[in-house]
Order: structure tokens, then sequence, then C-alpha cells
């Protein structure tokens, strides 16, 4: 990119409106006809001029204009006369409007300034290529703006659109750490024929005042939830869902791992202090599925003391 | 035309063809009306989760983001969630009629997102509002307050918008109801070929469904999936069926034809699921709006037709309403 200010200018030639900052773009590129469209929409208080290049007498009026290749980008001819080409006119056009010109120090960071100019320069050299991709008249309609009968290409949301696709598609690889984006792999498992049963349990937090809490907790399925929208009354005596529940005591209990008991007596002892936990019951019962019908078989418990 | 303009052209046809934005409003409504009063996370189960002793069991990334973000004393706690749950839920209804739709859904979609992440950073993660948590970002994300909206009638009445006369179309009022379609087509591709990877075919022999369906019967207390648990050739049937609607879904994207068939297929897919097995995939059914909308009525207009004619070969939905 060649120098990206320009002097002297002449933007107070009697030509232009006094104090105005001059935008001067390149007319026969539709994307960037387009561009300018949207600045010109967001700029509420008319604080700049838009003339394409091509306009008759334009460098009578700003001399500086004939200066260096109109390729690098937009020319924006500041009240003083100096004239910013490209990434920085952009900054500067930023600087003038509402809203955006609370963001237009972020160009003065380390890296972004570079970073910018390099995209820009890309964006410039090939902005006719961007046109004729853009449909028709080479009108490409930027993100937010609507209400126009005209089909065309939305970067944006196109970029969205591809990322969703990857993530989703792309579960595979990276499993469902990622919610919402997630492998739909329930009831996978192959089985081959054998007694179809199911262990059916219960976990029971026995207090040393001989109270019962039932822990396996499944939630229900509840509807227009949004008209109980109010707190719980009380402490759930272990803030965990089922399946983790299972995970973190259960199977360990059920493997023999006596310590479950007392790192699930603890986590309750926190939660509900006062009357501490004392033993923790696992009841279970096998149900089978017979010819007739589901059989249940006798239920079982063990008892796990909680050890210290 | 090079090789690349012609890509470019062929993802505009389908992604961006031109619409009223009525199919998308008429979504907009229905997913976020189900979200507001059927699927919301509850208030009462995020509660359930604090107090003393409280850690994450599987953080997702969202929260973990979050956490990273505000201290431990601001999120979670019983107020800033209890605040989340109400502004989410006045954006939803906000949403619901149409009163700064974009930003209400954008606020409506981020609300479900973190409630629903929180809930499940506790050791127990599902699928079902997954998609349609998505849906609610695209609705914030495209026109989706253009029609059938407080904002389309204050635009009428401030002089905005023309009183009379046919609505002006958008290339941005079709691409959520698409997408959603393709992430649809993909869970279920993703869920046939998960048992096929991992079970093989014998996943179709009826012992795979029959233990599967008894164990989820037995901890719900489902009397049909019990029953259905013991008849070894109807799980086989039914093996094959699920396996069938899962793999060939996508054909949705392509073979208009089929599309009733398959939501059908669906419909008693997930609806079986739930009164054999007690998971309710609602949010799923819910979402087939994105399908049962292409089959409103059209406009007659030449252009339109001729237009509807090239986007049937694309993804699903012709061109307007």
């Amino acid at each position: 990119m060649s120098d990206p200010t320009q002097k002297p200018g002449a933007a107070g030639s009697p030509d232009l409106p006094a104090g105005a900052v001059v935008v001067v773009y390149d007319g026969d590129c539709g994307f960037c006809r387009r561009s300018v469209d949207e600045i010109r929409r967001r700029d509420r208080d008319k604080r700049m001029v838009y003339l394409p290049r091509r306009t008759p007498g334009i460098e009578a009026r700003i001399p500086g204009l004939a200066e260096g290749d109109f390729d690098t980008g937009i020319r924006v001819v500041d009240r003083d006369g100096t004239i910013h080409v490209g990434a920085d006119g952009i900054r500067h056009i930023a600087s003038q409007l509402p809203v955006w010109r609370r963001l237009a120090w972020a160009y003065d960071l380390p890296v972004i300034r570079p970073l910018a100019r390099r995209i820009y320069a890309w964006v410039a050299a090939n902005r006719m290529r961007i046109s004729q991709a853009c449909g028709p008249e080479g009108a490409c309609r930027l993100p937010g703006h609507e209400g126009e009968n005209r089909s065309g290409t939305h970067p944006f949301i196109s970029a969205l659109i591809l990322c969703v696709v990857a993530l989703q598609a792309g579960t595979f690889a990276y499993g469902s750490r990622f919610w919402p984006f997630m492998v739909y792999s329930m009831y996978r498992e192959s089985e081959g024929p054998r007694p179809i049963f199911q262990w059916k349990r219960r976990v029971i937090a026995r207090t040393a005042s001989g109270e019962n809490l039932e822990l396996l907790h499944t939630p229900e399925m509840r509807t227009f939830t949004i008209f109980e929208g109010h707190a719980a009354k009380g402490i759930d005596p272990l803030g965990l869902n089922s399946f983790a529940i299972r995970k973190l005591y259960l199977n360990p209990l059920l493997d023999g791992e006596v310590d479950a008991a007392r790192r699930l007596a603890d986590r309750i002892n926190l939660r509900r202090p006062g009357d501490p936990v004392v033993e923790i019951l696992v009841e279970s019962q096998k149900l089978s599925a017979g010819g007739d019908g589901v059989v249940a078989g006798p239920a079982k418990t063990q008892a796990f003391p909680v050890q210290r | 035309m090079t090789r690349w303009e012609r890509a470019i052209a062929a993802w505009n046809r389908i992604w961006f063809p031109p619409s009223t934005g009525l199919r998308l409003a008429l979504a907009r409504i229905v997913v976020v009306a189900c979200q507001l009063f059927i699927f919301f996370p509850s208030l009462r189960e995020q509660l359930r989760f604090l107090g003393p002793g409280r850690e994450y069991i599987e953080p997702q990334a969202l929260i973990s983001g979050l956490s990273a973000l505000l201290p431990a004393g601001v999120f979670p706690t019983a107020g800033s969630l209890t605040l989340l749950f109400w502004i989410t839920a006045v954006a939803g209804a906000l949403t619901l009629v149409g009163l700064a739709t974009r930003a209400s859904a954008l606020v409506f979609a981020l609300g479900n997102w973190v409630l629903v992440a929180h809930q499940y950073s506790y050791g127990e993660k599902h699928h079902p509002e997954a998609l349609l948590c998505l849906f609610l970002l695209f609705l914030a994300l495209s026109p989706s307050g253009r029609r059938l909206s407080l904002d389309a009638w204050i635009r009428r009445r401030l002089g905005k918008a023309p009183d009379s006369g046919p609505p002006a179309e958008l290339s941005t009022a079709l691409w959520p109801l698409k997408l959603t379609q393709l992430l649809l087509a993909l869970a279920y591709f993703s869920a046939g070929v998960c048992k096929l990877a991992f079970g093989g075919l014998t996943w179709m022999n009826g012992y795979t469904l029959q233990q599967h369906m008894f164990a989820d019967a037995v901890r719900s207390s489902l009397p049909l999936g019990l029953w259905m648990a013991r008849q070894h050739s109807l799980c086989i049937l039914v093996s094959v069926g699920i396996l069938a609607v899962e793999l060939l879904f996508f054909l949705t994207l392509f073979v208009p034809r089929l599309v009733p068939f398959l939501l059908l297929g669906g419909l008693f897919l997930h609806v079986g699921i739930y009164v054999t097995m007690g998971a309710p995939f609602f949010q799923f059914l819910v979402l087939y709006v994105a399908y049962s909308v292409s089959f409103l009525p059209r406009r007659e207009s030449a252009p339109e037709a001729s237009g509807e004619v090239r986007l049937r070969s694309g993804l699903g939905l012709p061109a307007s309403p």
C-alpha cells in the first residue's frame, strides 16, 4: 500500500461544502458503491460528502487525488486537506460515524493496523472480482441491510452457515464437548441374544436421626416452567443429576469402593449440616422380561456405613 | 463465468433465494412459543445445583468461558440465574410478538444457551435442546421480525413500509429454515451412522432394541415399553424402521416429495421413543416447522414460479412467500 496520507489537498474549495469530509471511491466497482451506500446510511449527521473517482473536475477540486495509484483504495479527504488512503481512510470514516467512532481507536492497537492494511489491500486489488461474484450489477449486500428485492452474497451469513455445518459435521472428530454441537450416538451398542433384564436401583442416605434421603433425582418433564419462576424450597441434598450420582458414587460403590460412601456423605453433610449422614443404602431389584410379563426378583439392600 | 463465480452463484441460489419473510415469521412464532411455554429451562432445576459444595462435573465450553470472565460471586448464583431467567423470558415474549425482534431474539437465544449449558455442566448432558437453541440464534441473525410482528406494524404506522401491495422480498429470509433442515438431517444421519459404526448391522437383530428399551422402560416405569421390549419380531421391524428414518432423512433436502413420508417417520420415531423409553425429543418435532412452512400456498407470479423450479433442486424450500 502506498503512503496512507497525502498532503496537501483542497477540500475547502468553494465547490465542496465547508467543513465536510470528502470520500472519493471507485464508482465503477459495485462492491465499492454498495459499501459507500452502507456508510452513507450510517452517516446520519451528514458529515461526509461522497464522490465517485470519475466525477468531472474532481482533481481540480482535490489536487492530491492525482497522486498515487487509485487501485490502492478509497480516499478520504479530511477537513484540513489531509488525504487518508485505504484502511486508514476507513478508520477515518469510522471516526465520523455515530457508534463506530467509539470503536475507531481499536485501529491503532498493535497488530491491528498492519493487519487491516493487508486485508484492505487484498480486497482493493480484488474488488472487481468480488463485485462480479456478488450478483447482478455487482451489488453486494452487507449484513444487516435488508428490504430490497435483490439477491446477493452475504459473506457473514455464508461464513456462519459454513461454521455451523462444520461444527456439527465435525462432532465425530472432536466428540461432543462443545454443546450445542453434539454427536447423536445414543443406544449405539449392539446386544446379542441374552436374557432381558435391568437392575432397578434406589440410593438412600440415612442420617443420624434415622431420616432417609432419596438421592437419585430424575428431572421431570414440565411445561410452562416460565410461570413457576421461583426458587426451590430448601436445598437439594446433593445438587447433582442422576447421571453424575451414578458415575461419581453409585457405580464405585457397586464396584466395592467403600470410600465412595464417605465422599457421598461428606457432600450431603456440607449442604445439609446438623443431621449427619451415617450410612448409604443401595437397594437393587432385578427385573426380567419373561414370556408372561415382567418378573421382579427379590429386592436386596446393601448398606455402606460411612467410615471416618 | 469462472468456476469460482459459478460456485458462488449456486451457493446464493441455494441459501439466499428471494422470500417475503412470511415463512420465517411463522416459524419464529411457532418455535419461540414452544420454547417459551413448553421447553423453557426450569429455574427450579437451575437452582437445585447451587449451594455449598457446588462444583461443575463437566462444564460446557460456554460456561467455562463465562466462569473465566465473571467472578464466582457473580455467576452462577441464585440471583444471577434468576435475573438471567427473567431477562430471557421477557426477551422470549418480545420475540414472540416481534418487538425489537433482532435484539430480543438475540437475548432470548443467548439466555437459553447459558441456562441449558449451565444445567448440562453438572454431569448430565442431553441432545433435545441443541438444534432448537441454534435455530433461536438464527432468528436473531435474520429478518424474522419483518412479517407478523409489532415491528412490521410500527414500520407501517410510521410510513416506513407500504400499507398495501405485495411485500418486498428479501434474500436473507430463508437460510435459517434451510440450515435447520440441514442440521436436522445431519443429526439423524449422525445417529444412524453411530449405530452402524459401533453396533454394526447386528444393531437390527431385535435383541439390541429389546435391551435398550427394557432398561429405559424400567427406569421410567413405562408399561408400553415393558410390553414392547418382550416382542422380538416387532423390535426387529422397529429397528429397521429407526435406521431407515435416520439414514434416509437427508433425502428431505433433495427430494421434496419424500418430505411428508420422512417427517411422518420422524414423528413416529420420537413419539415412539417417548412412550416406550421416556426420552422426550419433542424439540425436534417443533423444528419440523422448517419443513412444514414450505407447504404454504405460494403467490403466483411468473418470476417466482421460475425461481421455484430452480430452487426445488436445491435445499428444500421454494422461494416465496
